[in-house]
């Protein structure tokens, strides 16, 4: 039996959904707080994790694969194999600032954010200086409080954005829910791996 | 390595004896390499990360790097000897920044390098000595990995991915089947879809070795890569020849972080382990800037993960118990352990111990204790191999 770990919560959500399309059913998703759980056949054995998590579950090899988004994936360098993208929990990575704002000709900007690596990352890209708060959550309060000039984060539907007087200024990263892999069980596993893989993306899949 | 535990310690002897007695038998040599090498000097070897080096700063100011790998210290070994030198092995230690945890900085390798032929069969004496190492180990499931250092390397030059940094990216994602990767960015390249996909399936080639072979064919957009292809047939056929074929699979899609090989690399993993424990290949570019020597191929052991697995394994074996010489005359002991020493037996001056063997002098007789009891005898039978204690 094949063991993955997906973050809990939307992640789940949809996975869970794509299975069902695929016939694979977790009767007892809807309704336990269970973190460990086997569909209706016994194929797959879903664990439960924290989004961050996900990756480090995968490359320890306490869970065969993974479904982990791919903001988690870029963000925490892990020993893993990222396969294939999935059409499941997709949003942006974006650049936000206070509505009116502009920070075209500022030299040296500071980016509130909980993805620094991916931050700084983009701030290289365009040689341009910056420095990186790093926060854990409701990142919006971070220019209306005037303690940075912008922030990264990933946008779902823009609502919290709107509503605390943000504007995205640029879409830089399309992040998706992504099936990874640890490297020994892609190698010794692969033939179960591959018939989920297919069955995650409706039966074409690699 | 973990030095501190007892276990680790014996188990490393246990390993390095196995090792000894089997390259020795396989006819090669061991060599003992230098700790420091000039970072000027080490800066043209261009295979190992800049960033993993650990350096020291001597007296005079100059730069020393601690050994970071063994092949170049063996290449420069090697070609200072007056006589070529055709099979040597080592066991020694590497040092390396992995983490701030300086035990992991400092890890035990060991391996064997064939100089000098360009033929299949030296590709194929150390893929079967590889196997060889593991198997006196006792190490079952094993198995062995086999690829072509070009074959990804052919796919890239032929779709355009020509410079140095570019070609050690996608090698990189093609390694680490980062396959949304290499759509994204090749993608955006401007690359095809057709050829994306084939690299994408390059990636993930690998497999039972007919199966996987047979496969393989249809990725190849050049001759040179039926080449490389024809190459790794000819070794596994020899594997095939000495019986070492049901270890061995095929795998496409791997590199090596170590871009000096030439042609054929090969990888070995143990189910259940997470690392690789052997990787080796063939590096003739290397040892012709290096060692002036046309060729050459050969293998590493991580002996670190040798010794985590056999830990997971079993218990330690202990070391052999010395026999415990004493009496109440204490030169006619250091005599009697003085000839025992001459003999090659494992003995120590000592009042008897529980567990090991003693024997206890008066004049010319000797009391002998060991696992059948006690018994009486005397120096001249002992010596003459009577008795037993000697086997």
């Amino acid at each position: 039996m094949l063991r993955l770990a997906v973050a809990k919560g939307r992640t789940a959500d949809a996975v869970v959904n794509l299975f069902e399309k695929a016939g694979i059913v977790f009767t007892d998703y809807a309704h336990t707080r269970k973190l460990l759980m086997r569909d209706k056949d016994k194929q797959i054995e879903l664990i439960l994790v924290k989004p961050i998590d996900t990756p480090i579950y995968v490359e320890s090899g306490a869970a065969d694969c993974g479904i982990a988004g791919l903001d988690i994936l870029k963000e925490n360098e892990a020993d893993i194999y990222p396969l294939m993208r999935l059409d499941a929990s997709k949003c942006e990575m974006i650049l936000a600032v206070k509505e009116g704002d502009d920070i075209t000709d500022k030299r040296f900007l500071t980016v509130a954010t909980k993805y620094p690596r991916i931050t700084q990352e983009y701030f290289d890209k365009q040689n341009k200086e910056v420095k990186i708060i790093h926060l854990s959550g409701a990142l919006e309060l971070a220019p209306i409080l005037n303690m940075a000039d912008a922030i990264v984060d990933i946008r779902q539907t823009g609502k919290t954005l709107k509503e605390n007087g943000l504007i995205a200024i640029e879409e830089f990263m399309d992040i998706s829910a992504c099936f990874i892999a640890n490297k020994v069980s892609l190698k010794t596993r692969y033939a179960e791996i591959k018939t989920l893989m297919d069955k995650l993306t409706g039966g074409g899949a690699e | 390595m973990n030095y501190q535990q007892k276990e680790n310690q014996i188990l490393f002897k246990y390993i390095k004896d196995k090792f000894n007695a089997l390259f020795d038998c396989y006819g090669y040599d061991e060599i003992t390499l230098p700790l420091f090498e000039a970072y000027e000097k080490f800066k043209r070897y261009r295979a190992v990360d800049e960033n993993t080096l650990l350096k020291l700063i001597d007296r005079a100011g100059n730069i020393l790097v601690l050994r970071p790998d063994a092949t170049f210290h063996v290449l420069k070994t090697v070609e200072t000897f007056e006589e070529k030198i055709e099979r040597c092995y080592y066991i020694t230690n590497i040092f390396r920044f992995r983490d701030n945890d300086f035990e992991k900085n400092d890890t035990l390798q060991a391996g064997c390098e064939l100089f000098g032929s360009p033929a299949p069969y030296a590709d194929i004496e150390v893929i079967n000595l590889a196997i060889e190492s593991l198997r006196v180990l006792d190490i079952e499931n094993i198995h062995i990995d086999i690829g072509h250092s070009k074959f990804v390397h052919t796919f890239l030059k032929e779709i355009g991915i020509r410079e140095f940094r570019e070609i050690s990216h996608y090698h990189g994602l093609v390694d680490n089947k980062n396959l949304i990767a290499l759509e994204e960015e090749l993608s955006a390249r401007g690359t095809s879809k057709k050829n994306i996909r084939q690299l994408c399936d390059i990636a993930m080639l690998f497999g039972e070795y007919d199966a996987t072979m047979a496969k393989a064919y249809d990725v190849c957009i050049n001759a040179k890569m039926e080449e490389n292809l024809q190459q790794i047939q000819a070794i596994y056929d020899g594997l095939k020849a000495v019986g070492s074929h049901p270890y061995v699979r095929l795998d496409l899609g791997f590199s090596n972080p170590m871009n000096y090989y030439t042609g054929m690399i090969f990888k070995g993993y143990v189910s259940g382990y997470g690392e690789n424990i052997i990787s080796g290949g063939r590096y003739d570019t290397l040892a012709r800037q290096f060692a002036d020597l046309p060729y050459a191929c050969g293998f590493g052991h991580n002996i670190d993960a040798i010794l985590d697995i056999l830990l997971k394994r079993q218990a330690a074996p202990a070391y052999k118990p010395a026999v415990c010489v004493s009496g109440e005359d204490y030169y006619a002991a250091a005599v009697l352990c003085n000839e025992l020493h001459k003999r090659n037996i494992r003995s120590i001056l000592s009042e008897p111990r529980t567990g090991m063997p003693a024997l206890i002098v008066c004049d010319k007789a000797v009391k002998v204790i060991d696992e059948n009891g006690e018994y009486n005898t005397t120096v001249e039978k002992i010596l003459s191999g009577e008795g037993g204690i000697l086997c």
